[in-house]
């Protein structure tokens, strides 16, 4: 890279980061008090030339597993937990979610994400409304979610019992403290960087408890469903490359696609279908 | 023809002659004032004047403005400091007013609470009296006096309340005042900097004409001599004496006549004349002034902090220069201070430039730089500090790792340095310790001896027998690096001077096979009744499980294993033996490795268990390798490893074999050595008629003689015993029946004044012509090749890139001159690369037991590292003088610094900073101002933690001073969370990020702007934990961390192998780093646990060995880390046990039916703690053992925490330990349990603090609690906000 393209990407970088860190009063002491306008915001370029990306477009498609996933373990099993017994798996099993397979042997809880936003594309606003991470019977709820940088994450507990979130970003200020029993006001956490991968949460006490959060700048991020299913609109209509994540993806930090190039059209939709095998899960 | 004058002289060429006189008189006198005038001196000083003269015209003498607006910078900066200064004198006035309503408080309470006192007193005094009456009524005059009581202690309360407030107040003012003086003092040093300038440029370059005339005659010649500026500079040193001669004189140190900007320091401790190696002295002054950069003699001396400054520990007035430098001090010109060359082409050059050569007759040249720092022993005996040093870092580094290598390779079990002149110190004291602990005892109690502090380098040789056999034990002392490359163990055989057909290469064998019987046999008898351990039935060892526990029991922390790979040196274990080829040395059964029955097995098997049974002074620490598990399941971890080191493939045995003691040979040598006891008829007799051994009691090796018949043992014995003897291996293995003899060699305490005559220099100078190198090929055309290179250097042909490839690179022609010329340096150089060199050509004339025996050290693995190593060494060698300075010199630190020194001797003998990292690493990064690391709190962190949090361990303050483009440049001590990978090539450099975890606090200064623009200190502080994300072009360097190399490589490892690699829990489960130990820990429990660790943490896949420590030992580690944390020591008070405290906690409580401490023991049973922790009686109940977290177990907190730790830890355990489990209990931000303390988290945080230190008094009180048990909320009922425990 020339120095002069190195010190527009540096500048751009530098002002985007200080935009983030006004926007977030300093992080995650204060809750944010400033919202974005819908499109009010791009990525700045240090004043080089960039062709302002305009349009958008829809990303959807299918992660599928190749072969028959194995039966996963079951942790607990219904009522047997050896502390909390009355709490944690008292309803239903604990069961192994790090990997599960759905209909059409569609992969579940894959996070399909872009890393940085492309230049010139603008930055639709965070949602104002907390994302809410809670736990019930000793199993967080949902176990990955997507939220941005900026957001309040709500920790709720439905248990009658104590537990902890701690958490292991990346970047980001990590979070280790004690919920409360049947917590529902929620305890704020705000991850205050962009992260670059997903990262887990845990819950120290009860040691299956595990979710995975990704928060990033920006809106283009999501985990599939439990058919393996994905949709992300409103993506920049540009070439984009996009990250594949999953928690079992051992071996490459967790990524089954590093580099998944895709080309968003203008106010039209790109498909991406991708099969994996068990060994990319270590199986 | 009467006489007249003209007859005996002519008047005419009287004249003339006087005239003729007199020109001549006046020319030589005028030769000789010129030539006085011309000294060497004062041309140093008028080029002095042109630098100062460029240095101030650099800063604006011919730009009157420049030097205006420094001026004005000045003058606002003390405009600042006055503003300030008024805002504390306010401030101060309103304390003062604010201490005088305070103290008038007081004495009101005072004044309501003495009549009370009084009445309290007459109302006991009226019960008393009444019991002595018999007063039926008594108990009402006891209720009478109970009232009374209880009201003088409710005021009492109030006045300790009232005074509290009183000295906060005082506390405020005190603080305040200290600031103020602070101000003042700087105001000042800003005003005298004003004042210098305008005096330094009045001086050098007067802008009044008169002036500039006067210092122009007072440098002209004659006038100089009435009190010029141009004048000789001296530092008289009353008590620092130096000997001449006979007779011992008070120093004179000119050097500053020359060195004339030596002192020369800006404030913050920057030298103003900078030194660069580049400078030319030839240059002009302009453009040394422009590059700032200067050559000697005008830089300034390296590291202010440290050296000539008055705020230094060495002040230029109070030790001058050759008492560190050497030389002669008294002299003016460059030839006669004895400066030392670097190398020869330095000395070649200095030779042409300024006539120098060395003066054999002046007894203490200046050190050359490559020796420098061996001066430094004089005073520093301990020698620690200026390795390991947390105020300056490692001032000098050479001289500390000569020391060590001394320590290491057991110089000092051949060659004494005692320290001690009767019991006064005179240098650094490296003996051995005494052999048994009766002559410990007799020596402790002899008030004019000091007894050796060294352990034995080697193993016990003791139970040799049961751990190898005749065969390999043989090999090895022919050749230990053989077997071992990395051995320290020195080659005594084979050498250069036992090459001879006559007697060399014959004795040698023989000599070995002896000595080889003599151990063997000697252990055996010591072994008798010395029982091997057996591995419990029921348990198979497993080579497999045995390497995993090898991996992670922490052997790896001292020992190197091939099948444990370490190509990046990250692990780099050289304290204990590289075991790779164990399995060669131990006699085992090969088909079956692992089989538990052989007694190689059983002998590793018992070393591994417990060291201390086989060698009671090994520092092997007992690893508590016991047994675990249950029925099928138990194993034996001792038993395991045993198996992995001996199932590894068996190598060839290293080396030749020694044949079998030919007989011949062996009379041989039995004649020689009993011939110089008996005479050499009586030897020839008694060996050749088998007869007997004439004495019946010799006092000497002969003991082995003394028999009904002369045998070949005992003859094998003898000269066995004999070489022993000869060669000292005692000096460094514990051999039964030599616990009372004397080391072999020369005693080294004053070696480096030893007399050069007495050097036996010999035939080493043909030696070096031919031989010498390690390849066999001369070193005289090494050192020819090295002079080339040099002399290129010095006539700046082709430069060296740096001073120390120059050192290396000219190293062997330095110590090669040096020994030509008889130099120490360069017989040391020789003697310990090739020490039988010296008996080149001698051996002819020598008679064998007349030979050196010094053995061949391999100190580094190649040739070059070798002779660095070497040179530490000569460092360290040179230093010994045995010439102690007077005590005030005499480096005497107060206790905590001397606490901390002998600590960090401790931390290496143990090798503690094998597995503990006492250090983090240190991360130097370039930002700006706007990117430095955040530093508020969070909503659920709390205020008070952060202020407690600070005071017991105090942020580091960082000056930031940003330059032209803003960028400023710091470092941080932190440990690595992540780092860039080979795949995040898509990443701009900028996004590739390198993130750390803070482990320290960190105080930012700099100079901002306020809203209006002007110049404002800013202040920022960075708590620990703290997420430091470094772009890759922003990192500098990482330093590596202080000890800790196994915890660091453990970490990867087991994150290398887990399923779901998590660098936290890699990092609990590995030894944890002991940074601020000493404000965590109590100083008595630290001493207990170190001289019996116990199983503190659950999480760790070790535990904390047991080291063998001697009671003083244990002390003194357990002072260091509270020294080193300048924490308080060795009591830590707990007033949270006292009843004042409890008293006035119990008063804010309040509560209805119960006591605070009760009410804080509830919080602490309360469902949360015991989800991690046994505590309380209860026992921690694991749902999945292998997965859960377990903290450790609660009852130890009282005795083993700091109460001010604890707190800290409670409200944010990510400060002390970023990597921990531990949730913040009791956010700021929550009501946890609204039931305890209106759900306050800061009260509940301090309640559960309080609970913890009066845990056993809680204990005996109330017992183990026992949890209600919880009603099951009905199906479907609303989830109400409460907690699941319903108050007991």
């Amino acid at each position: 890279m020339t120095s002069v393209v190195r010190a527009i990407a540096a500048t751009a970088i530098a002002t985007a980061s200080l935009g983030l860190l006004t926007g977030c009063g300093g992080g995650a002491s204060a809750t944010p008090t400033v919202t974005y306008k819908a499109g009010d915001k791009s990525v700045d370029t240090g004043g080089g030339p960039v062709t302002q990306i305009d349009g958008t477009g829809t990303l959807s498609g299918t992660i599928r597993l190749v072969g028959t996933a194995p039966t996963p373990e079951v942790f607990v099993a219904k009522g047997t937990a050896k502390r909390d017994t009355n709490v944690c798996g008292a309803e239903v099993a604990i069961i192994d979610q790090s990997l599960q397979v759905g209909e059409g042997n569609g992969i579940a809880n894959v996070f399909i994400y872009i890393d940085k936003a492309p230049p010139g594309a603008p930055i639709p606003a965070a949602p104002t409304a907390p994302a809410v991470f809670d736990q019930k019977g000793c199993v967080f709820l949902p176990h990955a979610m997507v939220v941005r940088s900026s957001q309040t994450v709500l920790i709720k507990s439905q248990d009658n019992a104590g537990h902890n979130t701690h958490t292991y970003p990346g970047r980001s200020r990590s979070f280790n403290g004690a919920i409360k029993a049947l917590e529902r006001d929620g305890v704020p956490l705000i991850y205050n960087k962009h992260e670059r991968t997903p990262f887990p949460v845990k819950c120290d006490m009860h040691s299956w408890m595990q979710a995975f959060h990704l928060a990033l700048d920006h809106p283009w991020g999501t985990i599939t469903r439990a058919d393996g299913s994905f949709e992300l609109k409103g993506l920049p209509a540009t070439e984009l490359t996009l990250r594949v994540w999953h928690e079992k993806a051992g071996g490459r930090g967790g990524f089954l696609e590093r580099k998944l190039k895709v080309t968003i059209p203008k106010d039209g939709s790109a498909t991406v279908d991708k099969e994996f095998q068990l060994s990319d899960f270590g199986l | 023809m009467p006489a007249t004058d003209s007859f005996f002289r002519s008047l005419s060429k009287t004249h003339t002659v006087f005239a003729l006189n007199s020109i001549l008189l006046l020319l030589a006198t005028l030769w000789m004032l010129h030539d006085d005038h011309n000294d060497e001196w004062r041309s140093w000083q008028q080029k002095w004047d042109r630098i100062e003269d460029a240095r101030l015209a650099g800063i604006g003498l011919d730009q009157q403005g420049t030097l205006d607006s420094e001026t004005e910078k000045l003058k606002d900066r003390i405009q600042e400091r006055d503003t300030f200064l008024e805002r504390i004198e306010t401030q101060l006035n309103e304390l003062k007013a604010e201490l005088a309503v305070r103290k008038g408080a007081a004495a009101t309470k005072l004044r309501a609470t003495k009549p009370k006192r009084t009445f309290r007193d007459v109302a006991r005094a009226n019960y008393d009296l009444a019991i002595r009456d018999m007063d039926p009524n008594a108990h009402e005059k006891l209720t009478a006096f109970n009232e009374k009581r209880d009201a003088v202690e409710v005021l009492e309360r109030e006045l300790q309340a009232a005074d509290l407030k009183v000295k906060e107040t005082q506390g405020k003012i005190a603080e305040l005042t200290g600031q103020e003086i602070d101000a003042k003092k700087a105001k000042k040093e800003l005003a005298d900097a004003v004042t210098l300038t305008r005096d330094t440029r009045e001086k050098i370059a007067p802008e009044n004409t008169f002036q500039a005339i006067k210092r122009w005659l007072m440098e002209q010649p004659v006038i100089d001599g009435f009190n010029s500026h141009h004048k000789i500079r001296q530092d008289w040193l009353p008590d620092q004496r130096i000997t001449l001669g006979m007779s011992q004189t008070a120093r004179f140190d000119r050097c500053r006549t020359c060195h004339l900007g030596i002192n020369r320091v800006l404030t913050g401790n920057v030298p103003e004349f900078p030194f660069a190696a580049e400078a030319e002295i030839g240059a002009s002054p302009a453009n040394w002034v422009k590059n700032a950069g200067f050559p000697h003699p005008f830089a300034t001396h390296p590291r202010p902090d440290v050296y000539l400054t008055a705020a230094s520990p060495h002040p230029l007035t109070e030790f001058g220069c050759t008492v560190c430098h050497d030389g002669q001090g008294s002299a003016t010109s460059f030839h006669n201070a004895q400066h030392g060359a670097n190398h020869p082409a330095e000395y070649k050059k200095w030779n042409g430039k300024y006539g120098f050569f060395p003066n054999h007759y002046w007894e203490y040249p200046m050190q050359p730089r490559r020796l420098r720092e061996s001066t430094c022993l004089k005073c520093h005996h301990e020698v620690v500090e200026l390795g390991i040093n947390p105020d300056h870092g490692a001032t000098a580094p050479k001289l500390y790792r000569g020391w060590q290598l001394v320590r290491n390779f057991g110089c000092f079990g051949c060659h004494e340095i005692t320290g001690f002149d009767g019991t006064n110190r005179i240098g650094p004291d490296l003996r051995l310790e005494p052999a048994t602990a009766e002559l410990k005892t007799a020596i402790d109690a002899d008030p004019n001896q000091v007894a050796g502090r060294m352990r034995k380098v080697g193993p016990s040789l003791a139970h040799v027998s049961l751990k190898t056999n005749a065969d390999w034990l043989s090999r090895w002392i022919r050749k230990p690096a053989d077997f071992r490359p990395t051995t320290r163990m020195p080659q005594f055989f084979d050498l250069s001077n036992q090459q001879d057909d006559e007697h060399g290469k014959p004795f040698g064998p023989v000599e070995i096979a002896a000595v080889t019987h003599f151990l063997i046999e000697t252990s055996k008898t010591a072994s008798k009744g010395f029982s091997l351990d057996t591995v419990p039935e029921g348990i198979t060892p497993d080579a497999k499980r045995g390497e995993i526990a090898f991996r992670q029991r922490g052997c790896l922390a001292c020992h190197a294993h091939k099948a444990v790979p370490d190509p990046d040196k990250k692990l780099s274990a050289t304290f204990g033996p590289d075991l790779s080829r164990i399995q060669d040395k131990i006699p085992h059964d090969e088909k079956n490795p692992a089989a538990a029955s052989s007694n190689g097995f059983r002998w590793l098997y018992t070393w591994l268990k417990d060291p201390q049974k086989h060698s009671p002074r090994t520092r092997m620490p007992n690893l508590f390798l016991e047994a675990e598990g249950e029925g099928e399941k138990r194993t034996d971890p001792a038993a395991d490893i045993a198996a992995f080191l001996l199932s590894q493939p068996a190598g060839s045995l290293a080396g030749e074999a020694v044949p079998n003691a030919d007989d011949a040979v062996l009379d041989e040598l039995v004649k020689l050595y009993a011939g110089k006891v008996i005479g050499a008829a009586r030897a020839e007799a008694m060996v050749k008629l088998g007869g007997k051994y004439p004495e019946t009691d010799p006092t000497g090796d002969e003991i082995e003689l003394v028999g009904e018949e002369l045998t070949r043992e005992m003859k094998l014995a003898y000269v066995g015993r004999r070489t022993v003897s000869r060669y000292g291996c005692y000096g460094c293995h514990n051999i039964p029946g030599f616990e009372t003899a004397r080391p072999i060699g020369t005693k080294l305490e004053d070696w480096g004044r030893k007399d050069r005559t007495k050097l036996a220099l010999e035939h080493i100078e043909e030696y070096l012509h031919h031989h010498g190198e390690a390849d066999g090929s001369s070193t005289r055309e090494r050192v020819e090749t090295e002079m080339k290179q040099a002399r290129a250097h010095t006539l700046g042909k082709r430069k060296f890139g740096s001073r120390d490839e120059e050192e290396a690179a000219t190293r062997g022609s330095f110590f090669y001159a040096s020994l030509l010329h008889h130099g120490r340096e360069g017989f040391l150089w020789q003697k310990l690369r090739a020490p039988r060199s010296y008996d080149f050509e001698k051996t002819r004339t020598k008679g064998y037991d007349e030979r050196l025996r010094m053995p061949k050290f391999t100190f580094a693995p190649t040739p070059a590292e070798n002779e660095e190593a070497i040179e530490a060494i000569a460092t360290f060698i040179l230093g010994l003088v045995a010439e102690p300075p007077p005590v005030k010199y005499v480096y005497t630190p107060d206790t905590q610094v001397a606490d901390r020194i002998e600590g960090e001797r401790l931390l290496q003998k143990f090798n503690c900073v094998g597995c503990h990292m006492v250090d983090a690493p240190e991360i130097r990064v370039k930002t700006t101002i706007e990117n430095l690391p955040d530093s508020s709190l969070t909503p659920a962190e709390f205020p008070e933690a952060r202020e407690l949090l600070l005071k017991i361990r105090p942020a580091r303050t960082v000056q930031l001073t940003p330059d032209k483009d803003g960028n400023v440049s710091y470092s941080f001590h932190g440990l690595s969370v992540a780092r860039p990978g080979p795949d995040d090539d898509d990443l701009d450099p900028e996004e590739r990020e390198f993130a750390y975890n803070l482990w320290e606090s960190i105080t930012f200064n700099w100079m901002g702007k306020d809203e209006k623009g002007k110049p404002t200190p800013q202040t920022r502080t960075v708590l620990p934990s703290a997420r430091m994300l470094v772009p890759e072009p922003n990192l500098i360097s990482e330093t590596p961390a202080r000890g800790g190399r196994f915890a660091q490589w453990l970490v990867t490892d087991i994150l290398s192998r887990a399923r779901e690699p998590n660098r936290d829990l890699a990092w609990q489960q590995s030894p944890p780093p002991l940074i601020a130990e000493g404000v965590k820990v109590q100083t008595p429990w630290l001493y207990r646990f170190l001289k019996n660790p116990n199983r503190l943490r659950h999480t760790t896949v070790l535990r904390m060995p047991r080291f063998n420590l001697d009671d003083d030992e244990a002390r003194a580690l357990a002072n260091y880390f509270a020294a080193a944390d300048k924490a308080e020591y060795p009591y830590q008070p707990v007033p949270q046990r006292q009843p004042d405290y409890l008293g006035d906690r119990d008063a804010e409580f309040n509560g209805a039916d119960h006591d605070y401490l009760t009410e804080s023991w509830r919080l602490f049973n309360a469902p949360l703690c015991i989800k991690c922790h046994s505590l309380g009686g209860r026992q921690f109940k694991a749902v999945d053992p292998k997965k859960d977290i377990r903290g450790p177990n609660l009852d130890m907190v009282r005795d083993r925490l700091q109460s001010d730790w604890v707190q800290v830890w409670l409200s944010n355990p990510k400060w002390f330990t970023p990597y921990t489990s531990m949730p913040q209990p009791f956010a700021k931000n929550q009501k946890l349990f609204p039931q305890h303390f209106g759900g306050d988290g800061l009260k509940q945080t301090t309640a559960v603090r309080d609970a913890l230190m009066n845990y056993n008094r809680l204990m005996e009180r109330d017992g183990t609690y026992v949890p209600p048990v919880a009603a099951k909320p009905a199906a479907g009922a609303p989830a109400a906000n409460k907690q699941g425990a319903a108050k007991p």
